[in-house]
């Protein structure tokens, strides 16, 4: 067997590691960000509907992650993909609770301030950013892990 | 492979118990050495003192002529089976082949084949991505060689690996690691309390008891010429049958019977002239037909053989007869003796 042969041969007895642990590493970097928005100090800015959607989501963002993080590790191009997606919705997110709050002032003890510094909004965005990044790149290499394997399997097969 | 050099090993704990005495062995390339005695005859802590898991407390330890008695045991090349198998639950048969060279970070291509190669000779291509738990125990048992096999190590050591398999599995492991031996030339060191595993995978037997060594030398010669009252009793299903007798002229004699001598028998025990010694004789070395009366109180058939369990005038003795018999309790049946062993009673030691 040659070096390429031998290097797809090994994705039959060996786990999808890499992908496992950027869907981990994800997850992590979405536990910076929520934790980064929830410790602010803005008054009552935050206690309405979309901050609830936000934990929900944050809740599910994890399980899935989770459980695509065991998926791929197993090559499956299902959780592949559905981890490339929960990637992008963390891009999406950076539109919705970071921006709104960066535009938006709060009175508190009769000055009027920010909702979300720009010192705190860099950071959550590197956090979902970083986060999306490693969900995407742990989805794209489990989807073209998925193909050479089913494609070698294929070849075995013939 | 290698040459293994065991010299002058002492084993002395901490509690000041001394488990091995002065252990000498030479391990030739390729050879199959089994260590065989009962429990706590020290052979398992010589085996951990090569591997370097015990610290040897005197002596020196050669492979291939170098000193390796205080190095530490990831460095001695030398790979260990335990009975248990000590393998990684969580992971897959391939993940635990391949564990001990993924520490040492070689190629993950190189570790690729080698644990291919090593599951092709055992066979065990097909349950590299099963786990340890959904194997059986032979399975698990070759797994755990396959770990052993991959590091090309320059001596094996495998601590009683069959015992925790079923008397079947036993027969059909011990065929492997024999067929497994023969295929890699490699040098193995072998523990077990199993003669018969001793007998038939052996190249040479080293049968020890409280720690010293009784005898060194090859299944043949430790069956056929024991050195000691020791090994006699230890070596052969069933055991030797033992008897004291006295020296006299052309006959041995006790109370019970009285036995012949040849020549070359009477020449050997001439020193012992009148002496109370030792008469062993192996139950396959009994015969029906003569003059010494078995008076039975069992009979076991296996097939080819019968084993005839009885007395002997107040001496317990169990002859293998090679026929159907069918003897019942009280039966009194005549036997004589084809070959004899003769031990010194004080010394125990063979008499030659």
């Amino acid at each position: 067997m040659d070096e390429k042969t031998l290097k797809k041969d090994r994705l039959r007895y060996t786990k999808n590691s890499i992908s496992s642990g950027l869907a981990l590493l994800a997850i992590l970097f979405n536990v910076f960000y929520f934790v980064s928005i929830y410790k602010s100090d803005v008054g009552n800015y935050y206690y309405n509907i979309k901050i609830g959607v936000s934990v929900i989501y944050n809740l599910l963002f994890m399980l899935f992650t989770f459980l695509c993080s065991e998926g791929v590790k197993k090559y499956s191009f299902g959780y592949s993909v559905t981890l490339v997606v929960v990637g992008l919705l963390q891009l999406v997110r950076i539109n919705i609770l970071p921006k709104q709050a960066h535009s938006t002032t709060v009175t508190i003890s009769g000055a009027e301030r920010l909702v979300m510094e720009d010192a705190q909004y860099n950071r959550v965005i590197i956090f979902l950013l970083i986060s999306a990044t490693f969900a995407i790149a742990g989805g794209v290499i489990g989807i073209i892990r998925n193909r050479t394997l089913t494609a070698y399997n294929k070849s075995l097969n013939k | 492979m290698a040459e293994l050099r065991l010299q002058h090993l002492d084993k002395i704990y901490d509690n000041k118990v001394q488990a091995v005495f002065d252990f000498n062995l030479d391990v030739k390339d390729g050879e199959l050495i089994v260590l065989v005695g009962p429990s706590g005859c020290g052979k398992s802590t010589t085996l951990r003192m090569v591997a370097g898991l015990e610290d040897i407390t005197s002596g020196h330890l050669l492979l291939d002529g170098k000193d390796i008695t205080q190095m530490p045991p990831k460095d001695r090349d030398i790979a260990m089976v335990f009975q248990n198998y000590a393998l990684y639950g969580h992971m897959t048969v391939y993940e635990n082949m391949a564990f001990s060279l993924n520490l040492r970070k070689e190629n993950k291509n190189v570790i690729h084949q080698k644990v291919l190669a090593a599951a092709e000779i055992l066979g065990l291509t097909d349950q590299l991505n099963k786990k340890p738990a959904q194997l059986s125990g032979g399975q698990r048992q070759r797994v755990a060689m396959g770990r052993a096999i991959v590091r090309t190590p320059k001596v094996f050591l495998f601590d009683e690996p069959l015992s925790n398999l079923d008397a079947k599995l036993r027969g059909s492991t011990r065929r492997e690691i024999l067929l497994l031996h023969k295929r890699l030339k490699a040098t193995m060191l072998y523990v077990t309390h199993d003669q018969t595993e001793a007998l038939t995978l052996a190249d040479r037997i080293v049968c020890m008891s409280m720690g010293y060594v009784q005898q060194t030398g090859t299944p043949l010669e430790l069956y056929d010429t024991p050195a000691n009252l020791f090994v006699a009793s230890f070596i052969g299903l069933p055991p030797m049958n033992f008897f004291d007798v006295t020296v006299s002229g052309t006959k041995l004699i006790n109370n019970e019977f009285s036995v012949d001598l040849t020549k070359e028998q009477q020449d050997l025990l001439s020193s012992h002239e009148g002496k109370q010694i030792t008469l062993g004789v192996r139950p396959e070395d009994i015969c029906e037909g003569g003059n010494i009366d078995l008076k039975v109180f069992s009979n076991e058939n296996l097939g080819q053989t019968t084993l005839v369990h009885g007395h002997i005038g107040k001496l317990r003795t169990t002859a293998k007869f090679r026929s159907w018999c069918n003897y019942k309790n009280g039966d009194n049946v005549k036997v004589s003796f084809t070959r004899m062993h003769f031990f010194d009673k004080e010394t125990t030691n063979a008499i030659r």
